[in-house]
């Protein structure tokens, strides 16, 4: 998956988080998808740790809250 | 890779600028949280925004250091910087950690081109919001905390943004200290902007720009190895916040902390969720305190940067204490949640692995005490932030520090001149609690009792502090620590009492905006640290001397540690062994 650059104008002052990690999430975030759903993460090597750790633990996941 | 010795010689050149960037903070600024208390830190990034060095001062902005700066420049984009912009910032919703604290961040350029970013992150006394010195335990929104800005220019091309400057200082309550910290802390950027360009000139950019990866893959290498040591397997702990300030119930922070090979995982989703009052703490609070927890354990001596993060993730849930969801109040977290997480990583979950290298709970609050109101002589407006010294928990080897402020702050305390001359109380007493640090092999640091005296028509006063119902751990058979105690008897009162009692505040410990009238005693009774190991495997010796200088009373040193001393105060050998032995089968 790619990564992706997140328009945001100047007046929206909203703010997103890192799917796995809970870190703010930057303009320019990457995308990946498991189990049918779009995960975004601040960089790819958080795709792995999500697959290798989180995945597994239950209470970690919190993507798309 | 670069030569190992040359490498940590530019480190040090790179921390050099950053301490003396400190140097220009603390001389120049106006608020005594700034010159005395040193709540501030100085860093240099790369133009990636990540941390190249930051100033040995304070450990509770590190989340800030690694984080704040990178987030900014992404949030306002590197083509909008220009050679003597400056950035303020200090929202915790983009970066920041609590409003008071603010992040001036200013772009490096050399030969015309972007080299790395300076940055100083300082702790503002007096912000607005609802409370003076904008520390609102009752505040249940960031809107209430103080004046929130969102990553702005507060300088461009060298000259001051004036409205920026306007909106800001119309919002203070004491907007003269402002202008003097605010300005301490730009000036301090331009001092680190002349060093670092001095540093250009002696290496070339090009040997510099060499060298900063080699020495974030110099820490990464030294961080792997350390974690590597230890033993692999997932560990946890918890440990609480005794209450919110708005109801009477502790807020649990879980960690299971994995170590696997030469990777460090720290995860925080089984935290309660995040509570009403202002003890929740935004992501780079959490991630300080993390990282502050580990590198007490292990990394001693790696030069701290990025590369040095990078075997070591944390996951912290949205929506939790350790990571509030906007517009959750968050001011506590900073100086109350971030101990809290310390201790739980270094001495709950650490000590685990690595006994020996971790330490008993320390006091575990800042004891945030805030004042303000109109000096009478001088007919101005005050504000005052105030933090207290109390105990550091026992070490394997050594006893913890007295009187000393919270460990992941690394502060200093105000003297008692400067706290006289600049606002309305008298010192009555300021003395170390007798018999209150934890027992143990190595015994916990004392708190301190400081009783003051209003002496203005009327003070308004909050606090926001913790450790007054959980006493601070000890561990590996160590004793508790003596816990805290804010007390205040008002003129014609014959007795100290809760604020809870003297007022209604909803809690002891957390409370805005009671009115004191002068003469008026408050007390504030700092809490101290826990003991390490038996009390019972303490040197007698050592225990003759803590009597002596009145640490440990003759009672505790013969029901608690077993140490009976004759009337010349020395150590009964014959005695003691007995009643060792006592104690021993006592407890069997």
């Amino acid at each position: 998956m790619p990564w992706i650059e997140r328009t945001v104008s100047w007046h929206d002052l909203g703010v997103e988080y890192c799917d796995v990690t809970g870190q703010l999430l930057p303009k320019r975030y990457w995308s990946f998808e498991v189990d049918g759903r779009t995960l975004k993460a601040v960089e790819p090597r958080y795709e792995d740790l999500y697959l290798e750790y989180l995945r597994e633990a239950p209470a970690a996941d919190f993507a798309g809250e | 890779m670069p030569d190992p010795v040359a490498l940590r010689i530019l480190h040090s050149q790179f921390v050099n600028i950053c301490e003396e960037m400190g140097i220009a903070t603390m001389r120049t600024s106006y608020s005594p949280i700034f010159s005395e208390g040193l709540d501030f830190c100085c860093m240099i990034l790369n133009p990636a925004g990540e941390l190249v060095a930051m100033q040995n001062l304070n450990p509770a902005m590190t989340g800030q250091a690694l984080y704040s700066g990178r987030w900014v420049v992404d949030d306002v984009g590197v083509d909008n910087f220009q050679p003597g912009d400056v950035v303020i910032h200090n929202d915790p919703y983009r970066g920041g950690s609590h409003m008071p604290e603010h992040l001036v961040i200013t772009p490096f350029f050399y030969g015309g081109k972007l080299r790395g970013w300076l940055c100083n992150i300082a702790h503002v006394a007096e912000i607005g919001g609802m409370a003076p010195g904008s520390f609102s335990a009752n505040a249940t929104e960031v809107y209430q905390e103080g004046l929130r800005l969102p990553p702005v220019k507060i300088e461009e091309r060298g000259e001051p943004v004036r409205d920026v400057w306007r909106i800001m200082l119309a919002n203070h309550r004491t907007p003269d200290h402002s202008w003097g910290d605010f300005n301490a802390m730009i000036g301090s950027l331009k001092v680190g902007a002349r060093r670092l360009e001095s540093l250009f000139d002696e290496h070339q950019p090009e040997q510099i720009e060499r060298a900063i990866p080699a020495l974030f893959d110099y820490s990464e290498t030294w961080i792997r190895r350390d974690i590597a040591e230890l033993a692999d397997g997932t560990y946890s702990g918890e440990d609480s916040q005794e209450d919110d300030g708005f109801e009477q119930r502790q807020y649990t922070l879980r960690a299971d902390l994995t170590i696997d090979g030469d990777h460090l995982l720290v995860d925080w989703s089984r935290t309660d969720p995040q509570a009403r009052g202002a003890i929740n703490a935004p992501y780079p609070v959490t991630a300080s305190a993390t990282y502050t927890g580990i590198f007490q354990v292990i990394g001693s001596g790696a030069p701290f940067n990025s590369g040095a993060i990078r075997p070591i993730d944390i996951v912290a849930r949205p929506g939790t204490v350790v990571n509030v969801r906007h517009p959750g109040a968050c001011v506590g977290g900073q100086t109350e949640l971030q101990p809290r997480i310390v201790e739980l990583i270094q001495g709950k979950i650490l000590s685990q692995v690595a006994p020996e290298r971790t330490s008993a709970a320390s006091g575990g609050t800042s004891g945030n005490f805030l004042f303000g109101g109109v000096h009478p002589q001088t007919g101005q407006y005050y504000t005052n932030y105030h933090f207290e010294g109390m105990g550091w928990g026992g070490r394997a080897e050594t006893d913890g520090n007295n009187a000393q402020i919270v460990p992941h702050g690394n502060c200093r305390n105000t003297p008692v001149e400067v706290f006289e001359s600049r606002y309305p109380w008298t010192v009555h007493e300021y003395r170390l609690n007798d018999d209150a640090g934890g027992a143990g092999r190595t015994r916990g640091g004392l708190g301190i009792t400081r009783i003051l005296e209003v002496e203005a028509d009327e003070i308004t006063v909050s606090a926001l502090c913790d450790r007054s119902k959980i006493s601070p751990w000890g561990v590996q058979g160590g004793l508790d620590g003596d816990r805290l105690a804010y007390l205040v008897k008002q003129v014609g009162s014959d007795e100290f009492l809760p604020f809870s009692k003297a007022f209604g505040t909803v809690s002891d410990t957390k409370f805005s905006n009671v009115i004191l009238r002068r003469g008026d005693l408050v007390m504030l009774h700092s809490p101290s640290g826990g003991g390490y190991g038996s009390p019972l495997e303490r040197d007698p010796e050592k225990v003759a001397d803590d009597v002596r200088n009145r640490f440990v009373s003759l009672e505790s040193a013969r029901d608690v540690y077993g140490v009976v001393l004759d009337e010349n105060g020395m150590v009964d050998a014959g005695a003691t062994d007995v009643r060792r032995q006592e104690l021993t089968d006592a407890v069997d």
